[in-house]
């Protein structure tokens, strides 16, 4: 018997169809995770299982019984929660205040604080979630940001879990513990739904795992202690496509020169020291990789190159007035999420001009056809694309405005294979152009297999340069490079979390 | 037509039932009957030439004040300075009329539009300057700018300025005037319509473009929908503000032309008669298009004409009331529309 089950759910936007007759169904007590790649329609169809859209047919059954949700209060009620992609807290409140938001326990006519904290610092200590109830939330980091959502989910004894693309903000060792936490909440009897990306992380934790290719179910396969085949799983979700192999390595030994200086730059915000006599170069035609644990300044490094942060002392040399970025945070700051693709491209514009539909619209297309985004229509807002294909829009902005120093900042989260593959060749090919490029990634392969060179940031100090001989050597075996590799990987691990001082 | 638009006019429309009700209950309590209460207006306002003269008359200054507070908004800056902005810029104006007096009348009327443009103009920027700097916010320094111009402008003109005993400026003379709409068609006799209508026309037809169609005015959206964003992106967010206050302020100096040249020969205090408070709620009402401010405004001019109408039946105060609920309306039934549409997934 299925705890959720879907019946030939179909939704449609305009005539675009996201979800195309799906169905299956969820068995309870399992970890069951959906994959598709960027646009298949994975979170669409989350939002009608939580009540946020109205399918246009097709029906949800849950426990044997058909249901129709008209809002997320009413999939609340019925014991279902949703953590989306982009958290939904209020940073000014308190954990307990965020999580009893919407279910405040009263007595009388006052607010029962106490007994809320009770229950919330009881589910703490059962789960494990190792978070402080009356801390607020401006001041946790995104892992911890998450636990106050899935808290919330707890709190209100949901026993369907709903989470989209959880581990995308989260570093490795946030991922474990976080997929512990997964299992704990199976152990006791719930349900959890996975969207993610990443098919090692499938491998790790689902019991059952659903494909969607352009809005439909297309494979689906048990997965008994890992024991599930990669390969068929991605050729599942790419249908007929090839994957774009990694290039090569640039070599091209000619006059380097710098083209972005940072001496000794410093900065404070707040009480924190973010950045502490930080220095560094990076030269035309290489990729400079950031590595580092979140929060070590990384952003704030990134701030001041692309010239939004000021107030920071030392030196910063740059050809341009800014760098180019491509930020973190598409929807806060990548792009306006009102404006269709061409109209964002207006926005780089220098000077003022007339702009007529017809030509926005044709350079939506081309954005449309070159970077392989899927869309509707070339009219649509940016902000009703999925993920994947936000980003996508944002890369080709960027690289449009054609300047020399481009960074990127976790540049393939939350983004499809396929997708990934294209953006690691797209900033390939700005390198090879004769670009500056900064790569600030947690993701380690992304950093290993796309750097030249390889910095490590503790603390707001580059800790350590590695430079293109210590991260390749050409000569070497397959297996004595995977050695190497790892080894690599520990020693960077090490430098990221100070431990080798 | 788009989602977008659709929902914005159908939460307009609900809007608009909506106070139309609450007035019948209102004029039902004061005890008049509602019928003969909109038939005065409706015979007063719209079946006579001097009505409809009158009403877009008092529609002029809306409109151009309403276009340039929607330049303010589209950036998220809410300017509630209009007020004294247009006095600064006016009182320029009446002031330069005269010491031009000798000029030809459409070189006096660009060069006193200059002036007031760039008066009215300076005054707001004084409030965006503080917010690029320190962060003031310009809600509450755009409110203290009112006072301080007021104040400055009523000092000048005790001392300096007023005609003896008045609280006007001279006249800028009788040949300065502008055509009255009446002298081209007789239906209008008697109201003081003039050519600045149609100069309002144009700026709103201006205004729609610089918002909607040009590089500046998409920056300016972008800053106001996400001004980090903004930065992200490359867009100059502090000259985006300056420039967005100053063309703003500059534009309601406009109702200077319209009251001195179009009307009464010279500037007067309290002419405006916080007419820089009522285009607020024109602007809001149009969801600052400036062709819906063309309709708002000659709406809104309507209630106020036609509270003039009735005052025998009712206090004219209640078109005020009507004026307040438009707005109140208007932000709920739009909460309502949005999110019905959003559901649905059409928005
Ligand atoms: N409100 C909307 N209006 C119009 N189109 C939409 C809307 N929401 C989603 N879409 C479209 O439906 C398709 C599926 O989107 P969905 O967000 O479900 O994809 P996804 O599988 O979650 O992708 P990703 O991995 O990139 O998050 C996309 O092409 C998207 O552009
Ligand atoms: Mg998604």
């Amino acid at each position: 018997m299925s705890k959720v089950e879907f019946k030939n759910i179909s939704k449609r936007f305009g005539s675009f169809l996201a979800n195309d007759d799906i169905s299956f169904g969820i068995s309870g007590n399992t970890v069951h995770c959906i994959v598709g790649e960027n646009g298949a329609g994975k979170s669409t169809l989350m939002n009608i299982l939580f009540g946020l859209m109205k399918p246009d047919s097709g029906e949800i059954i849950i426990a044997d019984k058909p249901v129709v949700f008209s809002s997320p209060h009413e999939a609340i009620t019925a014991k279902i929660g949703m953590v989306h992609q982009h958290f939904m807290l209020i940073d000014d409140f308190t954990v307990l205040e965020n999580v009893i938001l919407g279910d405040e326990p009263v007595k009388g006519l006052s607010l029962d604080l106490k007994a809320a904290k009770e229950k919330v610092d009881a589910l703490i200590f059962q789960y494990k979630l190792d978070i402080n109830s009356s801390e607020k939330v401006t001041d946790l980091s995104i892992s911890m940001q998450q636990k106050v959502e899935i808290l919330k989910l707890l709190y209100r004894d949901s026993e369907i879990l709903i989470f989209d693309e959880p581990t995308a903000v989260l570093s490795p060792v946030e991922v474990s513990s976080f997929f512990k936490m997964i299992t704990s909440f199976k152990e006791s009897g719930k349900t959890v739904i996975v969207i993610t990306h990443k098919l090692n992380e499938v491998r790790e934790i689902a019991d059952k795992v659903s494909v969607l290719r352009k809005g439909r179910l297309v494979y689906e396969a048990d997965n008994v202690s890992g024991n599930i085949d990669i390969n068929e799983l991605s050729k599942a979700i790419i249908g007929g496509a090839e994957l774009i192999k990694i290039r090569p390595k640039s070599n091209s030994n000619s006059m380097k020169k710098p083209l972005l200086r940072l001496v000794d730059v410093s900065l404070v915000r707040g009480k924190r020291k973010m950045l502490d006599g930080l220095s560094l170069e990076l030269f035309n035609g290489e990729i400079l990789g950031i590595a580092g644990v979140e929060g070590n300044g990384q952003s704030e490094l990134a701030d001041i190159v692309c010239g939004i942060e000021r107030e920071f002392t030392g030196t910063v040399e740059l050809p341009d007035e800014r760098a180019s970025i491509v930020p973190d945070d598409r929807l806060k700051k990548g792009m306006i999420k009102e404006f269709s693709i061409g109209e964002n491209l207006v926005l780089k514009k220098d000077g003022n001009s007339l702009h007529r539909m017809s030509t926005l619209r044709k350079a939506s297309e081309e954005v449309i056809a070159e970077y392989e985004v899927r869309a509707p229509g070339p009219d649509i807002k940016t902000g009703s694309l999925s993920g994947g294909n936000q980003q996508k829009v944002v890369i080709a902005r960027e690289i449009a405005s054609g300047r020399s120093v481009m960074i990127f900042s976790h540049p393939t989260r939350g983004v499809d294979i396929n997708a990934e593959m294209f953006i690691h060749s797209e900033i390939v090919k700005e390198r090879n152009k004769g670009k500056a490029i900064l790569l600030i990634s947690s993701d380690m392969e992304e950093l290993l297999s796309l750097s030249d060179r390889l910095s490590v940031i503790y603390k707001g100090k580059i800790e350590r340069t590695f430079d293109s001989n210590e991260l390749y050597a050409e000569s070497q075996m397959p297996e004595q490079q995977d050695h190497r590799k790892e080894m690599l990987i520990n020693e960077i691990g090490k430098l990221m979390t100070g431990v080798s001082n | 037509m788009s989602h977008h638009s659709k929902a914005n006019t159908l939460s307009v429309l609900l809007s608009l039932i909506f106070t139309f009700m609450i007035l019948t209950i209102l004029i039902l309590l004061i005890g008049k009957d509602p019928v003969e209460v909109y038939s005065l207006i409706y015979n007063d306002v719209f079946t006579s030439g001097y009505g409809i003269g009158q009403t877009l008359f008092k529609a002029t200054p809306l409109i151009f004040i309403a276009c340039g507070l929607a330049i303010c908004f589209h950036a998220s800056l809410f300017n509630i300075g209009a007020e004294g902005q247009l006095n600064a810029g006016s009182f320029v104006i009446a002031l330069t009329a005269v010491q031009i007096e000798s000029l030809p009348l459409i070189l006096k009327l660009l060069i006193c539009a200059c002036a007031g443009f760039a008066a009215a103009g300076l005054v707001g920027l004084i409030p965006a300057v503080t917010k690029v700097k320190k962060g003031v916010s310009e809600v509450i320094s755009t409110i203290m700018m009112n006072f301080v111009v007021l104040a400055v402008i009523n000092y000048r003109m005790v001392d300096f300025f007023a005609v003896k005993s008045t609280l006007r400026t001279v006249s800028i003379g009788d040949d300065s005037l502008l055509g009255k709409a009446s002298d081209l068609f007789p239906f209008f006799e008697g109201s003081s319509l003039n050519v600045s209508f149609i100069a309002a026309l144009v700026v709103a037809a201006l205004v729609y473009i610089l918002i909607y169609k040009t590089t500046f005015g998409y920056k300016l959206r972008a800053v106001g929908f996400n001004e980090t964003a903004s930065r992200y992106i490359g867009v100059k967010v502090n000259k985006m503000i300056l420039t967005s206050f100053f063309v703003g302020a500059g534009i309601t100096a406009l109702v200077g032309i319209n009251y001195i040249f179009g009307y009464k020969g010279y500037y007067e205090l309290g002419f405006s008669n916080n007419i820089g408070f009522t285009a607020i709620a024109v602007s809001l009402l149009a969801k600052n298009n400036p062709v819906g401010i063309i309709f708002s405004s000659i709406l809104f001019a309507a209630l106020d004409y036609g509270g003039l109408a009735v005052n025998q039946l009712i206090p004219k105060e209640v078109m005020l009331v009507v004026q307040g609920l438009i707005i109140l309306s208007i932000l709920s039934s739009d909460s309502i529309v949005q999110s019905y549409f959003k559901k649905r997934g059409l928005i």
